[in-house]
């Protein structure tokens, strides 16, 4: 034992520096080949997961408790604004409700169901936010052993959930979620218009987010009319993400400098600063039945560039077209 | 020997200790944008305290936490941090364990590679080029707070180191006399 141990100071730290060069190396190779999920984070995680929950609750009870102390202080110049709101919204509200109903009636009539009711869906806690400052993902209390699969789509909870993001890598206790707001986040997806040539990309920016609190909203055709508020959807034509889910609200749409396409500012519906349960759907994007390579090239394409996804936006309006 | 394991433990601890203050008591609170690096700031305190292939090996661990919970490929960070770790090493013959300047410069170096090689593989490859923007507001903010966080803390790591080599002595002491 203790020849052994006198071996190992003999050899140089120079080489044992080279050798833990390697090592990483050849560990990012690896993952780069076959995939992020793997054996060693699944072991550690056995161990390393129970504790972060208990902790996360102690750290989210002191966010708490700093942010009420704040809010205390807007709290009652605050209420009166909102006072004299609450009674806008009511009379709105009753002639809301009134469209409601048509809306109700109108939508059994074209056969379509409540938009996020028909899918399977579990709520699970975030139990880890990312270290550092550069990305924008985190770590759910449910893995593969509750039937979340790599690409399921993660909803802020509540009636009015937006799109949170979607699971790059899942574990037996844990899955690891990438944010919209992620900079490397792209979805395909709609302006809530009943313009037909409606598809757009929504993109997160971490330069844009820090300045504005805001995602990019790209690749908006010039003839669409998109005014400040509308609702952005994700798009059937994704590959990734379900049709139809809340991502957010359009803000300040131009004609880029171009002159050939529109762009402008996405406000996410989701408050991303004070998320702690979400809920994610179980089924997954179906793309296509038994064509799984063909499916695989969609997303690849919706990741890298858009230019695939224009061209099938093309023909989606087409066909919409002729249905109207 | 005992007194390697007990080391050992005790180092891994701290490690564990810093990457859970990290990922979720700082990352939890939204009033601070931004979080201190304190895995990096273990590294680069052992790196300083007992030499290259402490710091090599700690940051190698450290950087292997992150990797599983926090990278995209398993052994990015691992690489920065165990190379950084070394590289504090070097330092080591020229500090005091009283004066905090020489930790704290190191420090900050350290800290800006590491934002540099963050920003370098998951950024500019990928097209985003105003790294002015980058610096001013994550990679200075970052740095700035380490450091604070490093003047603070680093009285606790060096009595720990303190206490350990301490106990250690006096063990051998015993076996001998």
């Amino acid at each position: 034992m203790k020849d052994k141990h006198k071996k190992l100071r003999d050899v140089p730290p120079r080489h044992i520096l080279y050798a833990v060069i390697v090592l990483c190396a050849a560990m990012i190779g690896l993952t780069w080949f076959f995939g992020s999920t793997n054996p060693v984070t699944n072991v550690l995680a056995k161990a390393i997961i129970p504790m972060q929950t208990g902790l996360n609750e102690l750290g989210s009870s002191l966010a708490g408790q700093l942010e009420n102390l704040r809010t205390l202080q807007n709290a009652q110049e605050e209420n009166e604004l909102l006072r004299e709101e609450l009674a806008l919204l009511r009379s709105e509200n009753s002639r809301l409700q009134e469209q409601t109903y048509e809306l109700e009636r109108l939508r059994n009539l074209v056969e379509l169901e409540d938009t996020y009711s028909q899918y399977t869906m579990t709520a699970a806690r975030v139990i880890q936010k990312d270290s550092g400052n550069w990305f924008h993902s985190f770590l759910i209390d449910k893995g593969t052993e509750d039937g979340i699969q790599v690409g399921c789509n993660v909803l802020a909870g509540g009636a009015e959930g937006g799109l949170v993001g979607i699971v790059t890598s899942v574990g037996d206790n844990y899955a690891r979620v990438r944010a919209i707001i992620d900079d490397s986040s792209n979805v395909g997806a709609m302006v809530l218009t009943d313009q037909s040539n409606n598809s757009c990309v929504v993109s997160g920016d971490l330069e844009l987010l820090t300045e504005t609190g805001c995602l990019s909203l790209q690749y908006i055709d010039k003839g669409l009319t998109v005014e400040d508020g509308a609702k952005i959807l994700t798009s059937n034509l994704s590959s990734e993400y379900l049709p139809d889910i809340l991502i957010g609200y359009a803000r300040d749409v131009a004609v880029d400098s171009d002159n050939l396409q529109q762009s402008g500012y996405l406000v996410p519906a989701v408050d991303f600063d004070d998320l702690r349960e979400v809920m994610v759907i179980l089924d997954l994007k179906e793309t296509g039945e038994g064509l799984e390579e063909d499916g695989s090239q969609p997303a690849a394409s919706e990741t890298t560039g858009e230019t695939a996804q224009d061209e099938t936006a093309q023909g989606e309006t087409g066909t919409a077209g002729e249905g109207e | 020997m005992k007194a390697i394991v007990r080391r050992g433990v005790v180092t891994g601890i701290i490690i564990l200790a810093a990457f859970l203050l990290q990922n979720n008591i700082f990352a939890a609170i939204p009033l601070i944008e931004i979080t201190p690096n304190l895995l990096l700031l273990v590294t680069v305190t052992f790196g300083l305290l007992h030499g290259r292939l402490t710091g090599l090996f700690v940051g190698f661990f450290a950087g292997l936490l992150a990797d599983a919970f926090g990278g995209t490929l398993l052994g990015q960070y691992a690489l920065i941090l165990s190379v950084l770790g070394y590289g504090c090493g070097f330092f080591t013959p020229y500090f005091y364990l009283e004066s905090v300047v020489l930790p704290m410069g190191v420090c900050a170096v350290c800290e800006l590679i590491y934002g540099l090689y963050v920003y370098v593989f998951a950024f500019l490859l990928r097209g985003r080029f105003n790294i002015g923007f980058y610096f001013m507001n994550i990679i200075l903010p970052e740095t700035i707070y380490t450091v604070v966080i490093l003047v603070i803390v680093y009285r606790f790591l060096v009595f720990v180191n303190r206490r350990l080599e301490e106990s250690a002595k006096r063990r051998s002491a015993d076996k001998f006399v």
